[in-house]
């Protein structure tokens, strides 16, 4: 051994005591190294620039995305004008006209109707007032399909009957308004072929003015014609449930007054199916006559019908007979309390009713979420000569907190924070001892016990030489060479369990993609992070094994990059503000200290409670 | 020794300043990498690669490490690195058997008396594995677990492969020891 322990001792020596020279070769060779590390620097960069480039698209795209969703939705929630679309796609003297500058089309011309249908106005009033509210109060885009609601010219035994109501009550002029059930909806059959201009009688336009319609729009072609229900020149009316709702007449229309049953328009806004304006009704009032270019049926009755706009050979000669009576006629001829005949005037144009304060007030996407909640952290230290203490690193519990604020889109969200976190590790460090043993050889003697001959005599006998000797018994000391060994343990590092704390504030480039039903939302966040080091305690193990030093004198990275993710669960208690559970995930990417060998990186896992609140 | 100055410059990546740091650190580098390898290229391939490493990552050196012992420990792992990576590291020799005992005294007497060339060229004849384990062990200090871990072995078997080192070493120091001897007889 001792042998063995000289040998390494000469041979370390002699491998560490080589000088060799200089070579100008190799520098040159080295040149060539440091030329292509250079280029694939900049390699690197292209890479990164790639690596930035690529996300700065998907930012883009992502952003696109949430706007056109976001758009979308807008245009939904959009209020839209409508008319009455009259429909004869068989009949070739009242074409369907859709309105135009209007995009919106009725659900009859969705379904193909192939029936002359008028859709009545089902409570003008209530569908102006509350602007696209219909009379259930649901939007009118949501109503159920819709229904023809009356039949101008509906059969004779039912414009008998009308007839007869009105004449009963002495009303100058009626509206027809009557409504079909819905299952009659394509089985009606409305042959106004006999609609001629000579028959057609103005109706009496509307005083009410939420009898009137504003479609917003140009009413050009939304022509909702009268007809006059003579018997001569009443319209073939073929209707598939003769049993249609009972038609009131109190005095001034006859119209199907059933809220109930009342369809409003698909698009929201009861039409001007058939306005007949009257005077307030009273059997002392005057008949028709007293107006006297009202047009009546033989029973005297004034008719207003609608039916589907004129051909321009039909067109009443009169120019003041537009299908869009001006309003301010309406307006002057209400003002003097009179009935003045107009032909073709039942669509009547009301003044754009006022603008309608929202009920409540739009909210802004911007959702601001304060969050806090506890995180298992998990420190993973490597290199160096952490193998001697890494396997005793247990987990901590840390508190975390943060603010975010996110523009939130119909399912896609983006934005950034602040989070505050900790990564914090318990270190079991055992202690650490060196051994020295040291070997020395040392000499000393050796005492031997022998035998020893002493010739003591020479005696000749017979011509040979005989010793006489005497053996003596001594001890002698020989010299001999031993070997002394000292073992000293050196106590290097003393055992420690200490607990590591690293703090950072964060600020993420959070994505968001939820889903809300109801007043819950659920939803996955994350993205990655940028950490800037806020505050650090604790002490690790040397890297050479003698002594501990503090976090504070280790050369930790300033800035870190890092990830978070977290699912919610989020309740909203009203408009603005929700709270939400949030299971949350967060780690570093990289190495966290800055220089050496050891190196150190920290996940957490845990969970946190929300508060947001959506911004106005 | 290297100047904190030159490191500096050398951060700043002035070519003469590396250029002054290469002259001055080649020797200790070089000595390093022809102990683990063999072939004198390959050693001066590693070495270059090392010193890339040394100049990439002189922001990353603490200042209380010594310059040289930080250069010279890159190497080692640089070398460690190169061989851990080579695919030829399977085909290792195989563990023989004892080899003839030789007096230690006089090989020990012998090797003082030997230039430091004459036994880096007899480190060559030990197989390349237990060449490295012995370096590491021998004149770098690396305990058996940690060149176990480096290399991927046991502790057991890297003791194995130092005392072979030692072995063939004192093995071929002898034989020069016997021809020098049979020289002076002839003489």
């Amino acid at each position: 051994m001792k042998h063995e322990n000289e040998f390494d001792e000469l041979a370390r020596q002699k491998l560490e005591g080589r000088s060799i020279a200089f070579e100008e070769s190799d520098w040159t060779a080295m040149q060539g190294l440091l030329k292509a590390e250079k280029s694939d620097r900049g390699g690197v960069l292209g890479r990164l620039a790639k690596w930035l480039g690529g996300a700065a698209l998907l930012t883009i795209l992502g952003i696109g995305i949430w706007k056109y969703i976001d758009h979308s939705t807008e245009e939904k929630g959009r209020t839209t004008v409508a008319t009455t679309v009259v429909e004869n796609t068989n009949s070739t003297e009242v074409p369907s006209t859709p309105l135009n500058g209007t995009t919106e089309r009725s659900e009859q011309e969705l379904h193909g109707s192939n029936t002359t249908s008028i859709q009545q106005e089902v409570d003008r009033t209530a569908a102006i007032s509350t602007g696209s509210q219909g009379p259930s109060g649901e939007t009118p885009w949501k109503t159920e399909k819709p229904e023809v609601l009356a039949n101008v010219a509906s059969n004779n035994e039912r414009t008998n009957k009308a007839r007869q109501d009105l004449n009963t009550q002495g009303s100058t002029s009626t509206a027809v308004r009557k409504k079909t059930p819905s299952t009659n909806d394509r089985s009606t059959t409305v042959v106004p072929t006999s609609v001629k201009a000579d028959v057609i009688e103005p109706a009496i336009p509307i005083q009410d003015e939420g009898n009137s319609l504003d479609t917003g729009v140009s009413n050009e072609g939304t022509t909702i014609a009268d007809v006059i229900m003579d018997p001569s020149e009443t319209p073939v009316v073929s209707m598939g449930n003769e049993d249609g709702p009972a038609q009131k007449t109190d005095g001034t229309t006859v119209a199907n007054d059933d809220p109930g049953e009342e369809t409003p328009s698909p698009d929201g806004i009861g039409t001007t199916a058939t306005t007949i304006a009257d005077p307030p009704a009273s059997k002392d009032s005057e008949p028709s006559e007293a107006n006297s270019n009202t047009p009546t049926t033989p029973d005297g009755i004034a008719m207003a019908t609608t039916t589907p706009p004129f051909k321009n050979s039909e067109r009443p000669a009169d120019p003041d007979s537009s299908a869009m009576t001006p309003k301010s006629k309406t307006s002057s001829e209400e003002q003097e309390g009179q009935i003045q005949p107009s032909v073709n005037d039942t669509n009547v144009v009301a003044p754009e009713p006022p603008p309608i304060a929202p009920l409540i007030t739009p909210r802004s996407p911007w959702q601001l979420s304060v969050f806090g909640g506890a995180v298992n952290t998990n420190t993973r230290y490597s290199g160096a000569n952490s193998e001697e203490w890494n396997t005793d690193i247990q987990k901590q519990w840390t508190a975390n907190a943060g603010v975010e604020l996110v523009h939130m889109g119909k399912n896609i969200g983006i934005g950034t924070g602040l989070h505050y976190s900790t990564y914090s590790e318990q270190i079991e460090i055992s202690e650490k001892n060196r051994n020295t043993l040291a070997i020395r050889n040392f000499w000393y003697l050796s005492p031997i016990d022998t035998t020893i001959l002493f010739i003591t005599d020479t005696i000749q006998q017979g011509g040979q030489t005989v010793y006489a000797g005497q053996s003596v018994q001594t001890t002698i000391n020989v010299l001999a060479q031993g070997t002394d060994s000292t073992n000293t343990t050196t106590r290097l590092r003393d055992a420690r369990s200490t607990r590591n704390k690293v703090s950072y504030v964060e600020i993420p480039l959070l994505l968001d993609a939820h889903l809300v039903q109801g007043r819950w939302s659920i939803g996955l966040r994350g993205g990655p992070t940028v950490g800037l080091l806020t505050g650090r305690k604790g002490s690790l193990p040397n890297s050479n094994g003698e002594g501990y030093t503090t976090l504070n004198d280790q050369p930790f990275r300033e800035v870190v990059f890092g990830w978070t993710a977290q699912a919610y669960v989020r309740y909203r208690f009203n408009a603005a503000w929700s709270i939400g559970l949030e299971p949350m995930m967060r780690g570093q990417l990289f190495n966290t200290l800055g220089s050496g060998d050891l190196s150190r990186k920290a996940t957490g896992y845990g969970g946190v409670l929300s508060l947001s609140y959506l911004l106005r | 020794m290297v100047s904190e100055a030159l490191i500096a410059r050398c951060r700043k990546e002035e070519p003469k300043a590396q250029y002054e740091l290469y002259r001055l650190l080649h020797g200790l580098m070089m000595s390093v990498c022809t102990r683990y390898e063999r072939n004198e290229q390959d050693a001066v391939a590693g070495m270059n690669q090392g010193f890339l490493k040394v100049l990439t990552n002189l922001d990353k050196r603490r200042p209380e490490v010594p310059f040289e012992l930080w250069v010279r420990r890159i190497m080692i792992n640089t070398m460690i690195d190169t061989y851990r990576s080579s695919k030829e590291r399977k085909a290792q020799e195989t563990m023989e058997t004892s080899i003839d005992e030789s007096p230690a005294v006089e090989v020990n007497e012998y090797l003082r008396q030997m230039e430091s060339e004459a036994f880096a060229q007899l480190l060559d004849r030990v197989p390349d594995m237990s060449r490295k384990v012995f370096n590491l062990f021998i004149v770098d200090g690396y305990s058996h677990a940690e060149i176990g871990e480096l290399l991927g072995i046991s502790a057991g078997t890297s003791k194995w492969h130092v005392s072979h080192a030692r072995q063939v070493l004192q093995r071929c120091i002898a034989q020069l020891a016997g021809k020098c001897v049979a020289k002076t007889a002839y003489q």
